[in-house]
């Protein structure tokens, strides 16, 4: 996993994307993959959030809805949806997300550092004429 | 505080594989010289076979910067210079065998804790003496040590000495047994009234202290503000014979040896066309360096980043003579570079290096030669024990010769590869032959209308192909069972010994190949069956005569290949179980769980592999503590293995292990629950069965329960349990499925059986630590050829957590 701190100290390449009309960014370097949603298969007694497994590249790989996974609505899936998979300590996860917006090159003076520790936001990124983006710690999205 | 260099670290693996296969092989060896009936009948090539080995570890083990392996290793390889040599005057083979195994052991042993940073380097000085003493013995020195010369030590006076420091030389009595525990004490008194700065010898616990003391005289340095009141206290020492103020003239007039040659600087290290820029170092490593050539190149690697090292004298690291050269000459080094700073940094760092000071042609001024006199001067100082100085020297003379053995040794055709790559291998086949079937069989095709001759063919062609790939990368971590099978031996011929059953052992089909896993978890298990059949099973000399016996007490260990499972065996001919005897004894520990009568002979003797167990009457060094077995039992069972014993009274008994051929496939049983595909692990199931109406119970509080022949099975609907909606909740609709795993049975409702097949096993993603699956009664999951993915259901805790959900629930 690439150390998130990096990117809040000295800044780098955010790739940003919507859930539940809200802007958030993971850090580029532990995003492993974005793909069409695919074939899922239930995981029993799962919480709903968790909407299965999926077979990548022959890995039995978990997969979030990333909405309900942030305490938002359950909302319904079109051509535009996909799966961010991330790598975190060499394990994968998939999480479904509504669309992938950009890749965006952030500097440190953009991000506003989140009070929060261990939270599932770790700082924002503030534009005057945009929306604002949540940097997402993957560590803390993928564990259940 | 770790144990490498961090220059080492990438080599550690490969260092701990190499030196334990060296030490697997040195057991071997061990054992066949040990057949040979004296010393001098020991084939020559074991002997050399030996000290090659010897000499490998301790090279590598000082590469690693592992003083004490390297010291241990260095050890026995000088005692079987003697050996191999021949110069031996008398011999003890016992003792020196019993050192041997010992030595492989604590070898052994380091090697296990190596990676364990928490774990200190073990100090192996008592058997390091032990092989010095034995080896002396051999020589005829009657194992006394050789005493110190009867010299001055040279170190008295170090140059940078303040003038104020006084040196006392205190001679004891003859008669005093051990001057040095009166020096210790005296040293203390002396504390009160001076600053002892230094002794000789420096360190007084040391073995050799009493030795130097009488010969040479103890020697105190200390600072101090009343010479009288020094003096004062030394004169009222015990066994104090006299003691006087020593002075560098008197060191130079004492000792006739003048002090030190002045360094001789090899010949070629300063070249007449060597350009200015070009600096030259020299770098003196400590005695106690075993292979400073080896050292010298990974310093030399390091220097590269800072440096153009140009040329070294000597010239060539590999070369037979280089280790000599350097300890004798010390390593130049010359180079050219921007930053003398860095590198003078990196040569002073380097491991065991003592010194490293720039050296200048001679001709420009002879002040840097003196530097290195007085740098030599401190190598002398930690020269180590005398006994050690000794044995250095037949180390060195056959350097040459088992280097050039060693060259041939390597040349061998095969390869190591880190296990990992070798699992990423195994993944990506695998993901090749879904995805290959995934081209072939795709739906796309079906509506083509064109013909797909052509197609149909190479698509055959590729699947053949990678059929091929897969058993073969399969094959790749096959490894013989005879790797397993050879530990044995040592156990054996350890046990015989002690115990004087002299047991032979057996191989049959040790060539059988298994997956590297099994081999590796068999280890265990054999180990503890083995002892056990020689220290239960056969019977002791006196006993077999008694019972007319007269082949020789065998143990056979056999494998081979029965349908999908590797067979192990242990038989021996020995004393066998007595049926009634274990029944008994079952009875006693209160291990029935049914009617005596009801035991069938399989039943009693699986008794012997149960917890709290054990027929023989007296614990032994070797077993009959009642533990070991059952655990033996329960380690295959984990694997998917089974254990089963057979016996019979006055013949001997069997121990078989059945085990799976790989050990994450399994055979499973898939079942639909309202879409979703589960699988039952076969193992587990008894029967599948349609269940009549009149065969569900209901009881008074709402438990429900499945008559089946004779039985009252509680009923676990899986669809419900596993929380997926299934529209079949009548068990007459849907298929029962009656398993047990252990004590536990249930029976399983599922909507149908959709097949049963063979899977590879996946444990889920850490990630999912958090769900508690395996609580839940799930074990992994499984992609099947067609990519999807199945849930593979854990037992145990499915059947075995049954009555308290229920309760919970309810």
């Amino acid at each position: 996993m690439a150390d998130l701190n990096e990117l809040i100290e000295n800044g780098g390449q955010l790739l940003t994307f919507v859930a539940g009309d809200e802007q958030y960014g993971f850090y580029i370097l532990d995003v492993a993959d974005i793909i069409e949603i695919p074939e899922l298969t239930r995981i029993p007694t799962a919480p709903p959030f968790i909407k299965g497994l999926m077979n990548h590249r022959g890995k039995a790989v978990p997969v979030m809805d990333l909405r309900m996974r942030l305490g938002k609505p359950e909302g319904e899936y079109d051509d535009h949806s996909c799966v961010i998979v991330l790598e975190i300590n060499t394990m994968q996860c998939g999480l479904i997300v509504d669309r992938v917006s950009d890749v965006e090159r952030v500097t440190p003076d953009m991000i506003v550092r989140s009070p929060v520790d261990n939270g599932l936001v770790r700082g924002f990124v503030m534009h005057e004429d945009k929306s604002r983006i949540s940097i997402l710690d993957p560590g803390v999205v993928a564990r259940t | 505080m770790p144990k490498f260099d961090e220059s080492m670290e990438s080599m550690v693996d490969t260092f701990l594989f190499e030196t334990g296969e060296l030490l697997e092989n040195l057991d071997e060896i061990l054992m066949r010289a040990e057949q040979a009936e004296e010393i001098s009948m020991i084939e020559e090539d074991d002997i050399a076979e030996i000290f090659r080995t010897m000499h490998t570890i301790k090279g590598s083990a000082a590469m690693m910067g592992l003083q004490n392996m390297s010291t241990l290793a260095h050890a026995m390889e000088d005692m079987f210079f003697i050996i191999r040599e021949k110069t031996y005057v008398q011999t003890d083979k016992p003792a020196l065998f019993e050192l041997l195994y010992k030595s492989s052991d604590a070898l052994k042993g380091e090697l296990e804790n190596l990676s364990d940073e928490d774990i200190p380097l073990t100090d192996f000085t008592d058997l390091i003496d032990k092989i010095h003493g034995l080896a002396a013995f051999f020589k005829g020195e009657g194992g006394a040590q050789s005493s110190p010369e009867n010299s001055l030590p040279e170190d008295i006076f170090a140059d940078n000495e303040p003038d104020d420091m006084f040196t006392y030389r205190l001679r004891y009595a003859d008669s005093c047994e051990m001057p040095s525990a009166r020096a210790i004490v005296l040293l203390r008194k002396l504390g009160a009234v001076a600053e002892v700065c230094r002794t000789i010898p420096a360190d007084l616990d040391d073995d050799n202290a009493d030795a130097s003391i009488k010969a040479a005289g103890l020697f105190i340095k200390l600072v101090t503000d009343s010479r009288s009141a020094v003096e004062k206290v030394l004169a009222a020492g015990m066994n104090v014979e006299n003691f006087e103020l020593f002075t560098r003239d008197m060191l130079k007039a004492g000792n006739a040896v003048p002090a030190k040659q002045e360094v001789v600087i090899p010949d070629g290290v300063f070249l007449p066309d060597d350009p200015d820029e070009l600096l030259t170092y020299r770098v003196i490593y400590s005695e106690s360096c075993a292979m400073p050539s080896a050292r010298a190149m990974v310093l030399l690697r390091k220097l590269g980043a800072f440096a153009e090292v140009c040329r070294t004298v000597p010239e060539d690291m590999d070369a037979d003579g280089a280790d000599e050269a350097i300890t004798k000459d010390g390593l130049y080094i010359k180079l050219i570079t921007d930053d003398v700073n860095a590198v003078e940094r990196l040569l002073d760092s380097g491991i065991n290096v003592e010194s490293a000071l720039p050296v200048k042609k001679p001709a420009v001024t002879d002040k840097p030669a003196a530097v290195t006199v007085k740098e030599e001067k401190k190598q002398e100082e930690k020269t180590d024990t005398p006994a050690e100085a000794v044995s250095e020297k037949p180390a060195e003379q056959k350097k040459p010769a088992a280097k050039s053995q060693k060259k041939d040794h390597k040349e061998q055709s095969l390869l190591t590869v880190k296990l990992e790559k070798l699992d990423r291998l195994l993944d990506l086949v695998s993901e090749i032959v879904i995805t290959e079937s995934a081209v072939v069989s795709s739906p796309d095709l079906r509506g083509l209308e064109t013909k797909l001759d052509r197609f149909n063919k190479s698509s055959r062609e590729l699947k053949k192909l990678t059929d091929e790939l897969q058993d073969v990368v399969m094959s790749l971590r096959m490894v013989p069972v005879s790797t397993a099978f050879q530990k044995m031996n040592r156990v054996v011929r350890d046990m015989n010994n002690t115990l004087k059953k002299n047991a032979t052992l057996v191989f049959r089909g040790e060539d059988t190949e298994v997956d590297k896993s099994i081999v590796d978890m068999l280890g265990d298990p054999l180990m503890h069956i083995v002892r056990n059949a020689v220290d239960h099973g056969i019977e002791t000399p006196e006993e077999r005569a008694a019972a007319g016996k007269t082949n020789a007490p065998t143990v056979t260990l056999s494998a081979g290949y029965e349908s999908n499972e590797v067979v192990i065996s242990c038989k021996d001919n020995g004393a066998g179980m007595d049926a009634a005897k274990i029944l008994a004894k079952a009875k006693k520990n209160g291990l029935l769980t049914k009617p005596e009568s009801e035991y069938t002979e399989k039943e009693i003797f699986n008794f012997v592999v149960m917890a709290g167990f054990s027929t023989n009457e007296s614990v032994t060094q070797y077993s009959g503590r009642g533990v070991g077995m059952d655990v033996v039992k329960q380690n295959i069972e984990k694997i998917g293995g089974k254990l089963i014993v057979s016996s019979q009274l006055g013949k001997g008994s069997m121990f078989t292990i059945r085990i799976p051929l790989s050990l994450s496939i399994v055979d499973v049983l898939s079942v639909d629950i309202g879409g979703s595909s589960i699988s039952i692990p076969v193992a587990t199931v008894r029967e599948a069965f349609s269940c009549r109406e009149d065969s569900v119970i209901v009881d008074p509080e709402g438990h429900e329960f499945i008559y089946l022949r004779d039985k009252c099975l509680p009923l676990i609907r899986l669809g419900e349990k596993l929380q997926l909606e299934t529209e079949i909740t009548d068990p007459t609709k849907g298929i029962c499925i009656y398993c047990r795993e252990g004590a536990c049975e249930a029976v399983l409702l599922a909507d149908r059986i959709v097949c049963d097949q063979q899977v590879v096993v996946k444990p889920f993603s850490p990630l999912l630590d958090g769900l508690h699956l395996k609580e839940a009664g799930m074990a992994g999951c499984s992609i099947l050829g067609d990519g999807s993915i199945t849930m593979i259901l854990d037992m145990q805790s499915l059947l075995g957590g049954e009555a308290g959900e229920e309760e919970g629930n309810g």
